[in-house]
């Protein structure tokens, strides 16, 4: 086999002190994060595959309105191999990533990698309580001499729980009926199967504050497929993708909270596969997706709101805006033809333009997109789980 | 313990990003820029127990990505003459330095597909995980990348059997 481009490359060697260089860098900015897995645990299971993780985004917070003393709750997804917390992501919806390789089946049980803690100012109390399954305390690792760590089995909690508030505890869910056989067989496998009892559970925070005021959160759980993608600032963000993206390599919970979480409706009646928009470095979802459908299908609007803009441009085509309110828009490209005018009320469901295949476009489909505050979102963040297990990419 | 776990996956795997870096951006500087990215981002997420290959996908993938950010600087690059990176000369240089010059001339989707093919000989399936686009895609822009290469180096000395002779070339659309 003559593979004259591999052996040229083959002569290019790596510069002299780049090695040096990068130590450099790296003492400069201080020693990574511990490495738990060092004395894993008994009954320890570790996923062959784990990407570490990190999720991006923002910062979980009350929107309190008024003059109402700003008490602040929220959750932040906990890492399970570096304890790095992370924020909210697109559309208020906490991703836990669960192929860390740091969760275990012991007692009949499976403690699962999906950890978060609860934040807040002024927070005295917090319950929570979890309408299927069970939740854990996570315990601190204990550091030996030689540097390794060990991580003592974490306190069992029950479904629902009162204690003191501890900004460093950490949660996590606990799944019952784990078999020990499965998880020797496909340890990744059963650590799906196992996580998937969470999907549609109910997690329940409140906190009582200094002063007696409450607030609760509800958050629904879902649980399935993750795609990794970096985020404007360099940070690898977690999103919920689909059966079928080849970047959807990761596995884990999705929490939408009940009261921030905005749903969509399906823009394309009878379209059940979607082409999630592919860069070829690194696709990213926030270009919005694609979905193809034959030409003359109906485009709905995807939620109650008003026309904000329809127009024609050389990459989207004929292009249509629908404004949901509190900076919610959503954006149909590439139609056939627009039905309704800048200033018209649609209702969610409603038939607002007719799919085609016009500006840069390559067959008959749907481009949408979801903005919020004029940022591109994950439009699939914005549909319920049900919905996103209905569809496929291609 | 940082150290050591940094020199191993530098010594394996440094210079299968820096050369991915170098194709992709045709420049020294950035290339040693990305490798540092790249090997630091690495260590940030600690050391998770992957398989080497597992690893090495994900080191080349994340240099795919950085290589994208800093792209965005230069929109037109001048080819990085082959004698400056490739050390001492040899009699084969002349017929190297062509092929890395037409090489360096495709488009940037075609050439990092080149060379994750040839110079890493990863299958069209992984590239395109890789690259996130279908793998019906990576095989076109080979196909497409043989035809551009071919006419490139046509008429010089060098042309006639770049690679159609290796027999490993995918077919366009077979799966």
């Amino acid at each position: 086999m003559e593979n004259r481009y591999g052996k040229l490359m083959e002569r290019v060697p790596m510069p002299e002190g780049l090695e040096e260089r990068v130590l450099q860098a790296a003492r400069r900015e201080g020693p990574p994060p511990r490495d738990f897995r060092r004395r894993a645990l008994r009954g320890a299971v570790c996923a062959a595959c784990a990407l570490a993780l990190v999720l991006g985004g923002v910062r979980l917070g009350t929107r309190d309105g008024g003059g109402a003393p700003s008490w602040s709750l929220g959750l932040t997804a906990c890492a399970a191999d570096t304890g790095a917390s992370y924020g909210a992501g697109d559309n208020a919806v906490l991703v836990f990533q669960e192929d860390l390789g740091m969760h275990w089946s012991a007692e009949g049980g499976y403690y699962t990698a999906s950890r978060f803690q609860v934040e807040g100012d002024g927070i005295a109390e917090v319950a929570l309580t979890l309408s299927r399954g069970e939740l854990y305390r996570a315990s601190a690792p204990a550091a030996a001499a030689d540097g390794s760590f060990t991580l003592p089995v974490p306190e069992r909690l029950g479904s629902s729980v009162s204690q003191d508030y501890d900004p460093e505890a950490v949660y996590g869910f606990w799944v019952p009926g784990a078999a020990a056989e499965d998880w020797q067989a496909d340890p990744r496998a059963a650590s799906r199967e196992s996580l998937d009892a969470l999907d549609g559970a109910v997690l329940t925070v409140e906190a009582v504050f200094d002063g007696g005021a409450v607030q609760t959160r509800r958050y629904t759980l879902s649980t399935g497929l993750l795609r990794e993608e970096t985020a404007a600032d360099g940070t690898p963000v977690l999103q919920p993708t689909l059966a079928g993206d080849a970047l959807a390599v990761h596995y884990g919970v999705c929490a939408a909270d009940a009261d921030a979480t905005r749903l969509l409706e399906w823009p394309v009646a009878g379209a059940d596969t979607v082409r999630l928009s592919a860069g070829y470095d690194g696709a990213a979802l926030h270009d919005g997706i694609d979905i193809p459908a034959p030409a003359g299908t109906p485009v709905l609007a995807a939620a109650d709101g008003t026309v904000a803009e329809t127009g024609f441009d050389a990459e989207r085509g004929n292009y249509l805006v629908l404004d949901h309110g509190g900076g919610l828009q959503t954006v149909y490209g590439q139609c056939r033809e627009i039905l309704v005018q800048a200033g018209d009320a649609v209702s969610a469901g409603e038939q607002a333009a007719v799919l085609g295949n016009t500006g840069m476009s390559t067959g008959a489909h749907l481009h949408f997109q979801v903005l919020l505050d004029r940022e591109p979102q994950n439009p699939l963040a914005y549909f319920d789980a049900a919905l996103r297990r209905a569809l496929q990419a291609v | 313990m940082q150290d050591a776990f940094l020199h191993t996956a530098m010594e394996r795997y440094g210079p299968a990003v820096y050369r991915l870096a170098l194709c992709r951006l045709q420049n020294r500087a950035d290339a040693e820029d990305v490798c540092q990215e790249v090997f630091l981002r690495l260590l940030r997420r600690g050391d998770p127990a992957w398989e080497a290959e597992h690893l090495k996908a994900w080191l080349l993938r994340t240099a795919l990505q950085r290589c994208a950010d800093v792209k965005r600087r230069w929109l037109r690059h001048p080819v990085l003459p082959l004698e400056e990176i490739a050390g001492q000369a040899s009699e084969e240089d002349a017929e190297a330095g062509a092929l890395w010059e037409a090489v360096a001339a495709l488009p940037a989707p075609m050439r990092m597909t080149v060379h994750l093919y040839y110079a890493e000989g990863y299958r069209t399936e992984e590239i395109a995980a890789m690259m996130g686009c279908p793998a019906a895609t990576v095989r076109t822009r080979l196909r497409r990348a043989r035809e551009k290469l071919k006419g490139l180096l046509e008429g010089d000395a060098y042309g006639e059997s770049l690679w159609e002779a290796d027999g490993t070339c995918p077919d366009a659309g077979g799966t």
